[in-house]
């Protein structure tokens, strides 16, 4: 294992340093705009994104352990796609029109709509796999685990 | 040097008691991020040798779907690799929250390593998504930003593989269900992280567990690769409801990247009197009608696929005279290096071909059966295997052996 951290860190050094000095060919207006947009990510990451999914999670400790499992595991199956539609249906009102000819059959799709069919249909799944669940906890007797709610 | 203690921990600090996160849970989502990481790496640089291939090096032309494959694949990771980015950042967000947040240097260089590393991918993973959506809001060239980004990220990514490996090698021989709890509190005061316990007990379900965690995010992200695919793969259009580019929108069933409007060719490439200038130690021209001519010129057909940077691509039938065979009656040959210029003033106006590329291209005249549109490049564009869709000059007015 010490072999391989060493080869690495060397090799993952050298690509970084490579990086960082084609980075540095560009005059100091583009390192300073690149150097906000890096802080910018992790910001809206870590002090954006991150706590609000704590204050989803932090919501969804009301409900019942049983259906919770199924709430949770269809929240983070639609998150994906919540993620790639959402800037495909707002860039057009973004962007120029001017960059958006019907010629170039760019983003030219309902995505809103789509969006809607595909968690439809993910929360479809969940419901189906929260009844089959909750049968068969009923005819093997099982109570449903997780802690009181209340 | 040593930094202050767990002790001076602030009062009001967050705690993460989740049994959900787990090093192993981490380490399962960071192999598959990793590994996605290497693909987009090796794809991105076999697409940026489509500018500058090397003389001793040609593009080969075939197989014809070479780049369509690459492209399609990098894109498609690309994009699959957002969601599982933020899924991952998601799993070690305690780790934000070590107090102190760095007892030593080195602690502390190895926390500024991972802001270079999860700043650098996430930065990369937009602005590569912005392209593909055509929003540049950002004040680069997309092209050249990304490429010297790429090796920023690889970098950062080995050396974190390097500093994490230990942790990595525990996740991935862990059993989900008793690996240990990953939490704010560092390795050295947590008694269930995997450095000071051996496998701990399986914690109180609240509800989704980890398994179901890493099933819910495969579900997801494989919904979005499957509806997106149909930019790429044509069998899978018709379910391809997260595709950027429709091909049957396009003007003969293939979409546009830049039109005739926004290169401000339209007048010049509708001109009656167009001439095709061919510069070679025999030059020649040929006039506008003489470009279907079967007479005049080798007139070929060819099914080739045209394959953009941004991941979409298309298959087509193209027709019109080879490109070999005005290069040869120009005076050259197929082991020349052939420049191409378009009426378009700036931007990729200007390519350059040799090799098999050379050989296997077309200089089409008809797209689909019909005259090609003026938005894919009326009155002559070039077609040939294996080739980014932008150094398939359009508009053409010159062509130079040199």
């Amino acid at each position: 294992m010490r072999l391989a951290r060493i080869t690495s860190a060397v090799i993952g050094i050298a690509l970084l340093v490579w990086g960082v000095r084609l980075l540095l060919n560009y005059p100091w207006p583009v390192l300073i705009s690149l150097g906000t947009w890096l802080v910018a990510a992790v910001l809206i990451q870590d002090g954006l994104l991150s706590p609000l999914v704590l204050l989803i999670a932090a919501g969804l400790r009301r409900l019942p352990a049983r259906p919770r499992r199924f709430v949770q595991f269809g929240l983070v199956a639609a998150f994906p796609a919540v993620v790639i539609t959402v800037p495909m249906a707002l860039v057009p009102h973004l962007a120029d029109p001017r960059d958006f000819p019907r010629v170039k059959a760019l983003l030219v799709q309902p995505y809103p709509w789509h969006l809607v069919l595909i968690i439809g249909l993910l929360a479809l799944g969940c419901l189906v796999g929260w009844a089959v669940r909750v049968a068969r906890d009923r005819s093997t007797g099982r109570e449903p685990v997780g802690p009181p709610t209340s | 040097m040593r930094l202050p203690s767990a002790a001076t921990r602030p009062r009001r600090w967050p705690h993460f008691d989740s049994p959900v996160r787990s090093t192993a849970l981490t380490a399962r989502l960071g192999a598959a991020l990793g590994i996605a990481i290497v693909v987009l790496f090796v794809t991105g640089l076999l697409s940026h040798y489509q500018y500058q291939p090397w003389r001793w090096l040609p593009e080969p032309a075939s197989p014809v779907w070479g780049y369509r494959v690459t492209q399609g694949v990098h894109v498609l990771t690309g994009t699959a690799c957002i969601p599982l980015t933020m899924i991952k950042l998601w799993s070690v967000y305690p780790n934000l929250f070590r107090w102190p947040p760095a007892r030593t240097v080195r602690k502390a260089l190895e926390r500024l390593s991972i802001f270079v590393l999860v700043a650098a991918t996430l930065v990369q993973l937009a602005t590569g998504f912005m392209n593909v959506l055509n929003w540049y809001a950002f004040p680069w060239f997309f092209t050249k930003m990304h490429y010297r980004l790429a090796w920023v990220v690889i970098g950062a990514v080995l050396l974190h593989v390097a500093v994490k490996l230990p942790d990595i090698a525990y996740g991935l021989r862990a059993r989900l269900r008793t690996a240990d709890v990953l939490t704010e509190v560092p390795w050295e005061d947590n008694p269930d992280a995997h450095s000071n316990a051996g496998e701990v007990e399986p914690p109180t379900p609240e509800a989704i567990g980890r398994r179901g965690v890493l099933a819910a995010a495969s579900v997801g992200i494989g919904v979005v690769v499957l509806t997106a695919a149909g930019q790429t793969v044509t069998a899978l259009e018709p379910i391809g409801l997260l595709a950027t580019r429709r091909y049957p929108d396009g003007p003969q069933r293939v979409p546009v990247n830049r039109t005739a409007e926004q290169a401000d060719v339209r007048a010049l490439a509708t001109d009656p009197d167009w001439t095709l200038r061919v510069d070679g130690p025999r030059p020649f021209t040929v006039p506008l009608d003489a470009l279907e001519d079967a007479g005049q010129l080798r007139i070929s057909e060819a099914r080739l696929p045209i394959a953009c940077v941004e991941g979409w691509s298309v298959g087509a039938l193209w027709r019109g005279p080879t490109l070999l065979d005005l290069v040869l009656r120009a005076g050259g040959a197929a082991s020349s290096t052939v420049r191409l210029h378009s009426l378009e003033k700036v931007g990729y106006n200007v390519s350059e071909i040799f090799g098999p590329q050379l050989s296997a291209a077309l200089l089409a005249t008809h797209l689909n059966g019909a005259r090609l549109d003026l938005d894919h490049g009326y009155p002559l564009r070039l077609i040939s295997p294996n080739r980014a869709g932008v150094l398939n000059t359009k508009w053409l007015s010159r062509i130079e052996v040199l």
